[in-house]
């Protein structure tokens, strides 16, 4: 929202300057977005009359025009704007001005003619982006003046607020705020404007049916002279806060909602038929708003309809065929409290929020509805000759009591973290706004006594706690019987429930000083009994505590403005705002630590990457969706994902459920080259599960490899994700069948990962020619497998080691001869130094591994029994692959 | 078999020394010593001569022989000793790719992390993952956000599809790593620190500081005494930690719908303020939602964004970069 200084000020008694508004608000919520100072206009740019407009004899755009600039002088300018008339008033930027851009203007000639200067633009004078045409200045602006003379300059702050805050989206809000909030040593205070406290007529259910579209609906019916000039004092208002100024009425209207919040809207009653009502809109029916579109509309849609049709989107905008216009002398006045979650919801889908449902969704209080309807019906007759036609009607179906709060200062100190000074804080609460009084619960149940409406068994109890909002109920003598004490604890300000059932309390009463116990009976009669003569009644129920101590506690009540005041911490932020978050000390926590082994995923995770970089790869991020032509790229079903309903493109429609379709798109944007690339990204993954509502999310860390040996690099990274748990590559078949060289990881029989070689013709629809590997492991069931590490001693004196060939079958892999060599005695190593196959080799299928025994045969053994154990090892192997 | 003669034996000594002196590796002057000392070489033959001798002969020749091997020995350790003191050393580009081993890179935003983990693990948080896809009530309705809520326009939704039907699901991906806080309260009894690190994702188009996808950082910390100013304390210490010491922070008022008071953390960096964080003490209501008795235990919530962080600490001029893994960029971290 953009506000003035000078507005903000025209409310303060003490006016603030730009650095103490803007200090001030940095201690609430109003956030500051920008600060824009008025453009000082250079003198030379001035007020001129156009006075004839002529084409341009060698340019079919533009004309040669003549302006007065006061006096007799006339100046000759030629001008490309098509917007350029007779009589208008524009601004003129003379020669040897400087635009607030730096463009300083000469006197120049074009295509032949001279110009003395430039009709300006609104782009030009920085006051909008318009460059359509220039601007036109009201018929009544004096001619020839400085245009920083009669420019409202007024300091504008971009301001955001939060959405709880109704009361913000008004300068009087704003202005109270910024009164409260002012430390300077006379403390500031807010003109509210003039308001008549004037009931009106009210009337039940004319206009609301029930409290749930509108909880108020005002309307009149007023004469205006709609054809006057609207006062400059409201012009100006209107245009600090980026409004235009369009007739008395609709600027009126539009002033009222700056200042106090409330939208309103004027009808021309000569264009309505019949009487307006509130209602849903029926799905036949459509209305053309006031910006000129036609808008289709259904029963979820909230209308004001008068006899014939829909006139308005009620809190949305109005109709085009009932707007005022200068002819206007009759208008109908709408002054509602319509509900805010509808309003929204009807502005969301029409693609429509407007100045009025930005306010309207923040739902506004009703009682706002009678100081808007007073403040108008005040400035219409002030500025256009408004005379009440009606009756006021007011009909208030449903009015909103704010509930006191109760604010115990211990559990406050104890929120914030710091002390509190009670009569600090109370004066800084009813600067807000805020009844405050303190809460002493021997005098609330005096009170409680001598109301004499008393009717049920709740209404004494309710009656002692109302000022602390606090109310009794079936719904909370539940929530209080949970918690219920020992008889033997009981304090003042403990409640007693008496009766066999809940829903049936014979008696409640509240524990008023030791052993006394002061309660209602059903028919709401009050009685002074001992505890002892409660607690042994047949019919005793509980005893309980809903207030923890009544040490320091306060009845703080909201003013009526303050609809966002629900609880106890709500108090608390307005003390601690007041205190100031400056003042807050800095402590940490005085807990025990959580970090135990429960959460070790994404620290394990995190120990991963630092792993795989350090192996020389790169760490990526992708975006987590992805399009159906990726996915079907990779041999997968889209309809196989979860599917993003409101999708910001294709791109990014689908969930995906394993990284490969992310990586080759990775790879495809980074044009490689054959460049030997590895990298990985650790990344859920999302499985749609039938019938249940939330996938399964898979962590996986998926690594992919580029150009030669591409399947060795892969393989490498997944085995340091593995760590030390035992591998075993079991070949297998990709399902989407885009791989060769495809690998089941499996550790302890399950499978944990897949690792291949994607096909070219996969990697061609992806545009990649090199060659590309890709793994993935489930990090969460690959942590499982991560054992405890068990240390074995090594024997100090030297292990013997002999070198051996085995034949093998080619399908045999080097996993399966560790297997093997495990059976072997005293062997205690195995190690590859190469494979090797021939003609004659493969011709039989086979192929030969050259392997380094390592055997452990104790201290000094004979070359006997080293030839022996090597003998064996060999006959062992070569019997276990059957090439003997 | 060459009779024994001291001139020989002189010559023989004067030929070795000689050619100990011109050999130029230690392979040269083993073959020196195997040719003048060896088994069969002069000294050593007449050194096998010597048991037959008579002892004026001994006498004589033992300690000439004796002190020639000696000297020679002597003389073709110094030789190797000396070689291997001057041994050059062929110069090397040590400067070459060849000499190391390919350099990996983490991403920037693991770089973040990484130290966010480290900070926080020292103050005792767990560190939790939670499901990116989240219910409507976990992700809003939970925390303060019932559907209509004004306040749910400061996230705007990705909804699933119902699977069969063009219809928005009630589940989303999570807009906020808030999404947590009530699904790790209903599984653990307070007292408890956590940090709870991933993506979120909001259905907004992207420019060079906003991205539908990002990485939260969510905090919550819930016990008998936590106060708004441990959140300030906690959030101090961590900001220093992760932009250095000079940083200080500041809390603005602020609004969210799910902790009460709520506040902005801004922190002064390189010069100027800077939004660093969203927090808050967590709404009762919340608390409630999650079973937790909101009159005994309080608590505080933040969220951090690791874009934000990234980009501020690492002068990252667009957020893109982060997502659209380009090696050529991410080489530099």
């Amino acid at each position: 929202m953009l506000i003035g200084l000078k507005q903000i000020n025209q409310y303060l008694k003490n006016p603030v300057t730009i650095d103490q508004l803007v200090e001030i608000f940095s201690r609430t919520e109003i956030e500051v977005e920008e600060v824009r100072q008025p453009i000082r206009y250079d003198d030379k740019i001035i007020t001129a009359q156009v006075m004839t407009v002529e084409k341009h004899p060698d340019a079919d755009r533009l004309k040669i025009v003549t302006v007065q600039i006061g006096g007799d002088e006339q100046l000759e300018i030629v001008c490309g704007a098509p917007n350029v008339a007779k009589d208008q008033i524009v601004v003129l930027a003379t020669v040897g001005a400087v635009l607030p851009d730096g463009t300083k203007i000469t006197k120049s000639k074009i295509r032949g003619i001279i110009s003395n200067g430039m009709l300006c633009s609104e782009r030009e004078l920085r006051i909008s982006d318009d460059h359509e045409g220039i601007l036109v200045l009201d018929p009544t602006t004096p001619v020839g003046k400085k245009l920083c003379d009669i420019d409202n300059n007024d300091i504008i702050v971009d301001i955001k607020t939060p959405p709880n805050r109704w009361d913000f989206l008004s300068l009087v809000g704003v202005a109270l705020q910024v009164a409260a909030f002012d430390k300077r040593e006379s403390l500031n205070e807010v003109k509210y404007p003039q308001i008549s406290q004037k009931t009106y007529k009210s009337i039940k259910n004319k206009y609301v049916k029930n409290g749930e579209e509108a909880s108020r609906f005002i309307a009149v019916k007023i004469g205006v002279d709609n054809a006057v000039k609207t006062p400059q004092w409201i012009v100006d208002n209107l245009q600090s806060s980026g409004l235009r100024s369009v007739s008395p009425v609709v600027d009126i209207t539009n002033f009222v909602m700056l200042e106090l919040g409330q939208p309103t809207h004027a009808y021309d009653a000569a264009k309505l038929h019949g009487e307006i009502r509130l209602r849903s809109a029926l799905s036949s029916e459509k209305i053309t708003t006031l910006d000129g579109k036609e808008r289709k509309l259904g029963p979820e849609d909230l209308v004001i309809a008068d006899d014939a049709q829909v006139v308005a989107l009620a809190g949305v905008m109005g109709g085009i065929d009932t707007e005022v216009s200068e002819a206007t002398k009759e208008i109908i006045l709408e002054i509602a409290t319509f509900n805010g979650p509808r309003v929204r919801k009807a502005a969301l889908r029409h693609g429509l929020r407007s100045d009025a449902s930005a306010r309207f969704e923040r739902s506004l209080p009703p009682h706002l509805a009678h100081d808007a309807a007073a403040r108008l019906i005040g400035l219409l007759e002030e500025c256009c000759e408004g005379v009440l036609l009606s009756p006021v009607y007011d009909d208030f179906v449903k009015p909103l009591e704010l509930q006191p709060v109760k604010f115990s200062q211990r559990r406050a100190e104890k929120l914030i973290g710091i002390e509190l000074n009670d009569k600090e804080f109370s004066a800084g609460l009813r600067r807000l706004g805020f009844d405050v009084s303190h809460y002493s619960l021997t005098k609330a149940i005096e009170q409680a006594k001598s109301q004499r409406n008393h009717e049920s068994v709740y209404s004494f109890i309710n009656d002692v706690f109302a000022p602390l909002g606090l109310s009794c109920d079936q719904e909370s003598l539940k929530q209080w019987q949970r918690n219920s004490i020992d008889s033997d604890m009981a304090r003042p300000g403990d409640v007693v429930q008496c009766g066999s059932s809940l829903q049936k309390p014979t008696m409640l009463g509240v524990v008023a000083s030791k052993q006394k116990i002061i309660g209602a009976d059903q028919s709401g009669a009050i009685h002074t009994l001992t505890l002892s003569e409660v607690v042994s009644r047949p019919d005793f129920g509980f005893i309980a505590r809903p207030i923890p101590s009544f040490n320091h506690i306060f009845s703080v009540k909201p003013p009526w403005w303050r609809t966002d005041v629900r609880l106890e911490e709500d108090i608390v932020e307005e003390v601690t705002k007041l205190i100031g978050y400056d003042n807050i000390p800095m402590t940490l926590p005085d807990l025990p630590a959580t970090n135990t082994l429960d959460h070790q995923l994404l620290p394990t995770i995190m120990r991963l990457k630092h792993q795989l970089v350090s192996r020389g790869l790169y760490e990526v991020i992708s975006y987590a969706f992805v399009s159906r032509q990726a996915l079907e790229s990779v041999g997968v079903k889209a309809n196989q994902h979860l599917e993003i309903h409101n999708p910001l493109t294709v791109e990014q429609q689908y969930l995906r459920s394993d990284l490969l379709a992310s990586h080759l798109l990775s790879i495809s944007a980074n044009r490689l080259n054959k460049k030997k690339v590895t990298f990985f990204e650790a990344s859920h993954v999302y499985i749609p599960l039938a019938g249940q509502p939330l996938p399964q999310e898979r962590v996986v860390i998926g690594v992919a490899g580029t150009g030669d040996g591409s399947i060795g690099r892969v393989k490498a990274a997944l085995e340091a994700v593995f760590g030390r748990a035992a591998i075993t590559y079991r070949p297998c078949q990709t399902s989407a069948g885009i791989s060769g060289r495809s690998f089941d990881v499996e550790v302890g029989g399950q499978v944990l990962g897949q690792l291949y070689q994607v096909k070219p013709a996969v990697l061609n629809k992806f545009g990649i020619k090199d060659e590309v590997s890709y793994g993935a492991v489930d990090v969460v069931q690959a942590m499982l497998c991560i054992g405890v590490l068990e240390a074995v001693d090594v024997p100090a004196y030297q292990l013997v080691t002999r070198d051996v060939n085995v034949e093998v079958a080619t399908q045999v892999m080097w996993q399966d001869v560790e297997v093997a060599a495990k059976s072997i005695a005293h062997l205690t190593e195995i190690e590859y130094l190469s494979s090797f196959s021939d003609e004659a080799l493969a011709k039989n299928s086979k192929k030969r591994f050259a392997i380094r025994l390592v055997f452990d045969l104790g201290p000094n053994p004979t070359q006997n029994q080293i030839a022996d154990a090597t003998k064996q090892a060999e006959h062992k192997l070569a019997k276990h692959f059957d090439s003997a | 078999m060459t009779k024994f003669s001291k001139v020989e034996l002189e010559k023989s000594v004067d030929l070795a020394k000689k050619a100990l002196q011109e050999a130029t590796n230690e392979w040269e002057i083993n073959q020196v010593r195997s040719k003048y000392l060896g088994a069969k070489s002069p000294i050593q033959s007449w050194l096998n001569d010597l048991p037959g001798l008579s002892i004026e002969e001994k006498k004589l020749q033992g300690p000439l022989l004796n002190q020639a091997k000696k000297q020679l020995e002597q003389l073709a350790r110094e030789r190797i000793e000396g070689l291997l003191e001057e041994q050059a050393f062929p110069p090397i580009d040590i400067s070459t790719p060849e000499y190391g081993q390919p350099y990996g890179h983490l991403h920037p935003i693991s770089h973040v992390l990484s130290t966010v983990y480290d900070v926080f693990s020292s103050l005792g948080f767990a560190i939790v993952d939670g499901p990116e896809i989240e219910s409507d009530w976990y992700n809003f309705e939970a925390l303060n956000q019932p559907p209509e809520h004004p306040a749910r326009d400061m996230q705007d939704t990705f909804y699933l599809k119902k699977q069969g039907v063009d219809e928005p699901d009630t589940h989303l991906p999570r807009t906020q790593t808030s999404a947590m806080q009530v699904r790790f309260m209903e599984q653990h009894e307070p007292p408890f620190k956590i940090i709870v690190p991933g993506r979120v994702f909001r259905n907004e188009d992207e420019d060079r500081t906003h991205s539908w996808s990002f990485y939260q950082i969510e905090g919550l910390v819930v016990g008998e005494n936590v106060s708004l100013s441990d959140l300030k304390g906690t959030l101090n210490h961590v900001m220093r930690a992760i932009l250095g010491e000079e940083t200080k922070i500041r809390l603005r008022p602020s609004f969210f719908p799910y902790t009460e008071p709520s506040v902005e953390i801004d922190a002064w960096y390189n010069g100027e303020w800077l939004e660093m964080a969203g927090a808050g003490m967590v709404h009762p209501q919340v608390l409630e939602n999650a079973g937790i008795d909101s009159v005994r235990y309080s608590g505080f919530a933040f969220g951090l964004g690791a874009e934000r962080i990234a980009m501020v600490k690492y002068g990252v001029s667009d957020i893109r970069y982060f997502w659209r893994p380009n090696f050529r960029y991410l080489r530099q971290f």
